[in-house]
Order: C-alpha cells, then sequence, then structure tokens
C-alpha cells in the first residue's frame, strides 16, 4: 500500500477506509439538499461550485434508503477534482501512521465483484475495511441498477 | 486391504468430510472471527490466525445456502494451490470437534447423487462410508482457487 494517509468512515459499526487523497471535502450532513440527479442517491451536497450525490451504505456496504439520524457527516470523494459521489456516515477521521505491513489482503477466494474490500487493517481493537474509490463506485454502479 | 487414518470434520447438517493429518494443520476452539461485506456467503468471514486473516469457508452454507454464518469451530487446513509452492491455509467451520478415523479401501463409496449435484459437486475427489454416513473427501485447493469461487458465483 502507497497510500500514507487514509480517510476512515464509519458506518453503523464498519470502519472503512479509502485513501485520504479521495476526499476532498468533508461535510455537515445538514448540508445535503434534497435534490435527487443520480438514482438510488439521497439528495445532493453542493460546495465549491461543485455538486455530488448523496449515498449512504449499512455495515454490509449495502446502500441505504435514507439517512439515518446516526449520519452527522457527508465525504465528498473525488477523482482528481472530478466529483464521484459523496459518503454519508457517522464518523470520518483521517489515520497516516499506518505501517505498510499491517495491511492484510484479502484472499481472491472471497473476492467476488460485490465486494469492493481489498484489504483489511486491524487497530484499535477492530477489523478496518479497506477499498479504493474505484471499488466503491463499482459496488454502488451494481447496487443501484 | 489399505488401511490409513483421517481426521474426520463434521460441517453439520450430515455434511461430514475427512481430511489427511498432514493437511489438517490446527483446530480452533475459540477463533476470532470477523464479517467481511460483500463476500460469497458460504465464505463471508475472516479468522485472525498467526498474524494473518484466513478466509472461514462453511461448507454446509456452500452446499444449501439455508442459513447465515454463526459462530463455529474451525479446522486451518494446509493445501499447496500449485506443486512446489509454499503452503497455504484456509479455515473450515465445524460444528462439533473434529475426531481421527481409520479409512480402508474397501469403504470407497460412488457419492451420493445430491451431493454430486450441489456446489460441492466439482469439489469432490472421493467418496467413503463411515458408521453408514458417506464421508466427503474435497480438493481443498480448488475449494480456495478463483476457478472455483468463479464457477459458482
Amino acid at each position: 500500500m502507497e497510500v500514507k494517509s487514509w480517510a476512515m468512515m464509519g458506518f453503523d459499526g464498519l470502519a472503512l477506509l479509502l485513501p485520504q487523497a479521495s476526499v476532498s471535502t468533508i461535510e455537515l450532513v445538514q448540508s445535503v439538499q434534497p435534490v435527487i440527479e443520480v438514482h438510488g442517491s439521497l439528495g445532493t451536497i453542493t460546495t465549491g461550485g461543485k455538486g455530488w450525490p448523496v449515498f449512504s451504505l449499512d455495515r454490509q456496504l449495502k446502500p441505504l434508503s435514507g439517512l439515518a439520524d446516526e449520519h452527522k457527516f457527508i465525504a465528498c470523494l473525488s477523482d482528481a477534482d472530478d466529483p464521484v459521489f459523496a459518503l454519508a456516515c457517522e464518523v470520518v477521521t483521517t489515520i497516516s501512521d499506518i505501517e505498510p505491513d499491517a495491511f492484510k489482503s484479502i484472499q481472491d477466494c472471497m473476492r467476488i465483484a460485490s465486494c469492493p474490500v481489498e484489504a483489511v487493517l486491524y487497530r484499535d481493537n477492530q477489523l478496518m475495511m479497506v477499498s479504493s474509490l474505484p471499488a466503491m463506485k463499482q459496488l454502488l454502479l451494481m447496487e443501484l441498477h | 486391504m489399505a488401511v490409513s487414518e483421517a481426521w474426520l470434520i463434521d460441517c453439520g447438517e450430515n455434511l461430514q468430510i475427512a481430511v489427511s493429518r498432514a493437511e489438517m494443520t490446527e483446530y480452533l476452539l475459540s477463533p476470532v472471527s470477523f464479517a467481511i461485506p460483500g463476500t460469497p456467503d458460504y465464505c463471508s468471514h475472516v479468522a485472525f490466525w498467526q498474524n494473518d486473516f484466513l478466509p472461514i469457508f462453511d461448507l454446509n452454507l456452500l452446499q444449501k445456502k439455508t442459513a447465515e454464518y454463526g459462530d463455529h469451530l474451525l479446522a486451518v487446513l494446509a493445501f499447496q494451490q500449485e506443486p512446489n509452492t509454499p503452503l497455504s491455509h484456509l479455515a473450515i467451520a465445524l460444528e462439533k470437534p473434529p475426531s481421527i478415523i481409520s479409512v480402508d479401501d474397501d469403504s470407497i463409496i460412488d457419492v451420493p447423487e445430491d451431493l454430486a449435484d450441489s456446489n460441492l459437486g466439482s469439489l469432490i475427489l472421493s467418496c467413503f462410508q463411515h458408521q453408514d454416513k458417506p464421508i466427503l473427501i474435497l480438493d481443498i485447493a480448488m475449494l480456495a482457487s478463483t476457478t472455483y469461487r468463479d464457477l459458482i458465483n
């Protein structure tokens, strides 16, 4: 893993790690506008003149049909400077002091198309799921179409 | 008549397999396991073992797809994906502790049709009878292969 810094997002007890470089900005959930421009999204968040369709996930990484009271933050994810989607989550924080050998790969026999988890990290008494923006985008496309 | 010893593994719901003494690496009485989202139902958890995470296969779920993965005892099995490669490991969910049994050549039987037609069918190397029950011998390397993953998903 060459990524130096990770964004850790919490969904109903599940910890998901995405490269920090994928996160353009973090907003409060109150900023979500009830504008549905993308199928399956829960609204839209606009900041800096750019808009992101908002999704949220349960602990199985399945898209939810609405925002929950526990959702406090919106992580706006971008590919370079292009908005891709945003994730509503309960907690979001940055982790940057991970030894490369702390990541453990998921064996290929477990990795089917619906699995965005590429590796795991045991830290702070929990197993965190390591993924990437392309893998999460693929998951949403599969789940919502 | 050749007689050999094997570990008998009870996967629950009358599904039993046998593995060689060399394949059985460890029996975990209190495994620490974690769910991995998006993975196949029959292989949806990993177990922490020797500073790594092993895939846990629930063969009963693989055969029948009738329940969710629950807490289990685990058998850690060793296998080689290719000849002359390092050993790899996986875990099999057990219903009860494994036991050593004697197997002789005369106990070989045809694979029961329901097992042959199940998702296990392409894994079955052989079958023998023990205490009036069919016991399967499976290709463990095939179980852990992407070929098998792609075959049934």
